[in-house]
């Protein structure tokens, strides 16, 4: 079976001072048809800018090299009308924060109408259709919100309009990115809501952008972890849970607070997160690692097959073998 | 929205209620009485004074003469010119064209190559938008009477391609006149409007809704068109209609310049032969142009921003 | 510590001993360029009677004309003036005119600003509506109708000008006040029983100042623009005194007869101290928004 989408060794640069700097060093992952991968990273570890490559919206000062194909199709190569197409037909993108991605000057219906009008929809068929988006991303008065601007709608209604834009073109694939971030907290699971039945209703797959490794796993089958630009595990959601493989990924689970376990004191990762071109030479985490060893900060870990998923770590096999890395995580609740 | 519209044009009314009254108690301002300043240095026979402080109704209170004036301007008449014995409607009536031909051309010069010069180098960043902002920049601070010097010395005198003197007759013929008064009267708006418009296309490409737009399949031409210059038109159609509106001061400077004879080199001269009531008339004239293009301007940002509609509509 | 009320610190109260270093890392190298332009303009004003190789006043209607030489280096006017004494000395006039206007509109405009922004309510929407009536007037049209009235000379243009100029100054500084007003530094000098009269002058002032000066700088420029225009029209500075506006009118027939340098040279010095005045007040933060 062909993977919908398939990033391989992505590299996405930006200049910075003389240079050009490293935003994103080298990410792999796949996405089969109609599955939900979660990609989980810190602000800054360049998950954001992965989505951004795969529908190329990247500012025009970003060199992206490495490979991204879509249905097979290579889309960094596409040319501006095949591109076109692709972004009509088969992918769509979700932004955080959706107060500054719709226009402020037209309305709710011009935005939605933009859209169909592409696919040949206009006048009272692209209103009657824009009413029936809306009711599906469970907004009770389509008409007033068709007709109001950006500035009268509150962050968790245009977040459904996007949603309700995003599904019109029937797209194979979704692009997340935070969606819920920007939001109030009731409103953030009612928008989860939708977003993961439409996508299980219509088989669309989804890369869903997060820095929350359990909101992944709620929504996702597959999570994969980015750090400093590069990934470094990729496992099944609920694996990633119950034995992560990477350090990293492990100290992630244990930094948060926990209801059910009441501890004196919440563990922390130690150091900070660093950007890409920040990283050290060597296993970019290894300098945060508490199980790092000279031999780590010699060359970069390759990113290989591990217990049914894949770890860029020199001792995953050691550690997993001496229970490191499941001794500090929580127990399953 | 329609308080709003009618709060603004109010607004404007009473503004040009009190400029009226700055301009006509500027007369009572003058050292001496107001009749002597009326005659100046010209010799006036008692008949003459006579009519003029009838005319001027020195004798009322001074809010009655100054109703008088304004409800007489509002007639078409702007009173009795001393100096040169006719009525002043009869000296500015044939001017005035001139003008105002003189604005609107330079007002299309300064919309045309300040917004599509803005347009083309905040599209394309590089070399050319570079030394254009470097000429912009230049141009933003040269006098009109600078530009009009400096263009006569070039393209009158040395290249002989324009006339170095006069307004012409017949429209060919103004055109051809008018063509470096309006070019120097437009040139640092130009360069001003050339400036925002460049930096609100900016400024506007680099929002996350662009984005968006991109990120469905629109084609860039219907980007650029829907989103960026769209919403780029609010700043952009603000200050081009100020700028043209700060062209009408310009036609005094530029018309002595090029001895145009318009309503602007008109004044000129009525401040140096002391033709008041000229000088009077004038001024209304061109402040309540003024005003008049400012509010069209108050009115068309509020058509094009709902932003700004919804909030004066709610409060 | 002392058992003084805490106070907050402003949030831009910087040290005032600034470093040549520090300078130019807050205006660029244009900015110094400009503000050094600007530094020798001003020299030169100061010790113009010195400079000036001849009277600039010496008719010699001989010497009509005279194109550059050792002893005129850029050769005489209309009526064999030395154009280059001419123009060292027109420098006071132009820098002063200017100077004038500015410090006058910067006073009132100051003033009204913060007096509005302080009362705020009624005080503030009386005092922005009678600006916006102020904005009517072209600082140009003001002038001419002053010379009409007082005649023509630099005091009652200077005035008409800065008059008129008190708008832009006042709005600028108005909205900057305001936005400081509501500040948790104004907030807690109030909450210590600080006369408003101490606040304004002790703390929302100095903050003000970095933004005043910028806008004085760009309106400077400007004031320049407009006095030269009115001394060309001859409604300012009056012939025989040199100014560089005066001198672009006095030098355009000249122009025909080929005989350009007077007036492009005052022209030329007119758009350079304008383009300095303009750069540098960017620089300091001035706003970008132009007078029209």
């Amino acid at each position: 079976m062909t993977d919908l989408l398939r990033i391989e060794g992505l590299r996405i640069q930006f200049p910075g001072g003389s240079q050009m700097r490293d935003v994103v060093s080298e990410v792999s992952l796949a996405i089969a048809p109609g599955e939900a991968v979660g990609l989980v990273g810190e602000s800054g570890s360049g998950k954001s800018m992965t989505a951004r490559a795969v529908i190329r919206v990247l500012p025009p000062t970003a060199r992206v090299s490495g490979e991204i194909t879509f249905d097979g199709a290579p889309v960094l190569s596409m040319a501006s009308k095949q591109l076109r197409a692709f972004r009509q037909k088969d992918v769509a993108m979700i932004f955080q924060d959706p107060s500054v991605h719709l226009n402020p000057i037209r309305t709710i219906l011009d935005f939605l109408a933009e859209g169909m009008r592409l696919r040949g929809v206009t006048g009272d068929a692209a209103r009657s259709r824009a009413k029936s988006l809306l009711s599906q991303v469970l907004i009770d008065d389509p008409d007033r919100v068709l007709d109001s601007y950006p500035h009268q709608l509150s962050g968790g209604m245009l977040q459904r309009v996007m949603i309700a834009s995003a599904i019109d073109g029937e797209p194979r694939l979704l692009l997340a990115d935070e969606p819920t971030t920007a939001l109030d907290v009731t409103t953030q699971a009612e928008v989860l809501a939708i977003i993961d039945r439409l996508r299980r209703e219509r088989g669309v797959g989804l890369l869903f952008i997060t820095h929350d490794l359990e909101l992944a796993a709620a929504i996702c089958d597959r999570t994969v972890v980015m750090y400093a630009g590069r990934t470094v595990e990729e496992q099944g959601s609920m694996a990633v849970h119950r034995a992560p493989l990477h350090p990293y990924t492990a100290g992630l689970l244990v930094s948060r607070p926990h209801v059910s376990q009441k501890q004196a004191r919440l563990q922390v990762l130690p150091g900070r997160p660093i950007a890409a071109y920040e990283a050290p030479g060597g296993c970019s985490f290894a300098p945060r690692c508490a199980h790092a060893q000279p031999a780590c900060e010699a060359e970069v870990p390759a990113f290989r097959a591990l217990a049914g998923g894949h770890v860029a770590c020199r001792r995953a096999e050691e550690l997993r073998t001496a229970g490191l890395l499941k001794e500090v995580t929580h127990a399953e609740s | 929205m329609a308080r709003t519209i009618i709060f603004r044009i109010l607004g404007a009314l009473v503004t040009l209620a009190v400029t009226s009254f700055v301009v006509y108690g500027a007369l009572f301002l003058a050292p001496g009485s107001p009749i002597n300043f009326l005659i100046g240095p010209h010799s006036a026979n008692p008949a003459t004074i006579a009519r003029l402080e009838t005319q001027y109704h020195l004798n009322d209170p001074f809010f009655q003469q100054w109703w008088t004036w304004v409800t007489g301007v509002l007639h078409g008449d702007f009173g009795y010119s001393i100096v040169a014995r006719s009525s002043v409607s009869s000296l500015i009536g044939p001017r005035i064209g001139t003008t105002v031909l003189l604005i609107a051309y330079a007002g299309i010069l300064t919309i045309g190559f300040g917004v599509v010069g803005g347009i083309f180098s905040g599209l394309r960043p590089g070399k050319i938008d570079g030394s254009v902002t470097v000429l912009t920049s230049i141009g933003l601070g040269v006098p009109q009477f600078v530009s009009a010097v400096v263009f006569i010395t070039v393209f009158a005198v040395n290249l002989k391609w324009f006339p170095t003197f006069g307004g012409g007759s017949g429209f060919a013929d103004q055109i051809y006149h008018l063509t470096l008064p309006a070019l120097a009267l437009a040139l640092s708006g130009a360069c001003y409007v050339s400036r925002l418009t460049r930096a609100a296309v900016r400024d506007e490409t680099g929002r996350e809704h662009v984005v968006t737009a991109r990120a469905r399949g629109l084609s860039s031409s219907a980007v650029v068109r829907r989103h960026v210059l769209r919403n780029a038109a609010i700043p952009v159609v603000t200050v081009s209609g100020l700028t043209v509106a700060g062209l009408i001061a310009g036609t005094v400077v530029v018309e002595s310049a090029f001895g145009i004879n318009g309503i602007g080199a008109l004044l000129v001269q009525s401040v140096q032969q002391s033709d008041f009531p000229t000088v009077q008339a004038i001024t209304l004239v061109m402040v309540a142009a003024f005003i008049l293009v400012n509010t069209i301007v108050d009115l068309a940002y509020l058509a094009l921003d709902p932003r700004i509609r919804a909030r004066s509509a709610a409060g | 510590m002392s058992a003084s009320p805490v106070s907050i610190p402003a949030p831009t109260q910087r040290s005032l001993r600034i470093s040549m270093k520090g300078i130019s890392e807050r205006i660029g190298w244009g900015g110094v360029v400009a503000g050094g332009v600007l530094a020798l303009l001003f020299l030169v004003a100061i010790f113009a009677p010195l400079l000036a190789p001849h009277d600039p006043n010496q008719v010699s209607l001989g010497e009509a004309y005279a194109s550059s030489s050792s002893q005129h280096w850029l050769g005489t006017d209309a009526t064999g003036r030395d154009i280059l004494s001419r123009l060292i000395v027109g420098s006071r006039t132009a820098l002063l005119g200017p100077l004038l206007v500015v410090v006058f509109a910067t006073l009132i405009g100051t003033a009204i600003a913060i007096f509005a922004a302080w009362r705020g309510g009624l005080t503030d929407t009386v005092a922005v509506r009678i600006l916006d009536i102020l904005f009517a007037f072209p600082a140009i049209l003001l002038a001419i109708l002053s010379a009409a009235v007082f005649g023509a000379g630099l005091t009652a243009v200077v005035l008409a000008i800065g008059i008129a100029y008190i708008p832009y100054v006042a709005r600028v500084i108005r909205s900057e006040a305001v936005r400081q007003r509501a500040l948790p530094y104004i907030t807690a000098c109030e909450a210590q029983g600080q006369s408003a009269l101490r606040v304004c002058s002790r703390h929302l002032l100095p903050n003000l100042l970095p933004l005043i000066i910028a806008q004085m700088t760009v309106s400077f420029g400007y004031a320049m623009i407009d006095l030269s225009a009115v001394s060309y029209l001859g409604f300012g500075v009056q012939p025989p005194t040199a100014d560089w506006g005066e001198m672009v009118a006095n030098g355009q027939p000249g122009i025909l007869l080929g005989h350009p340098t007077e007036a492009l040279a005052a022209s030329a010095l007119i758009v350079v101290a304008v383009l300095c005045f303009t750069v540098l007040g960017q620089r300091l933060g001035a706003p970008k928004e132009r007078r029209l």
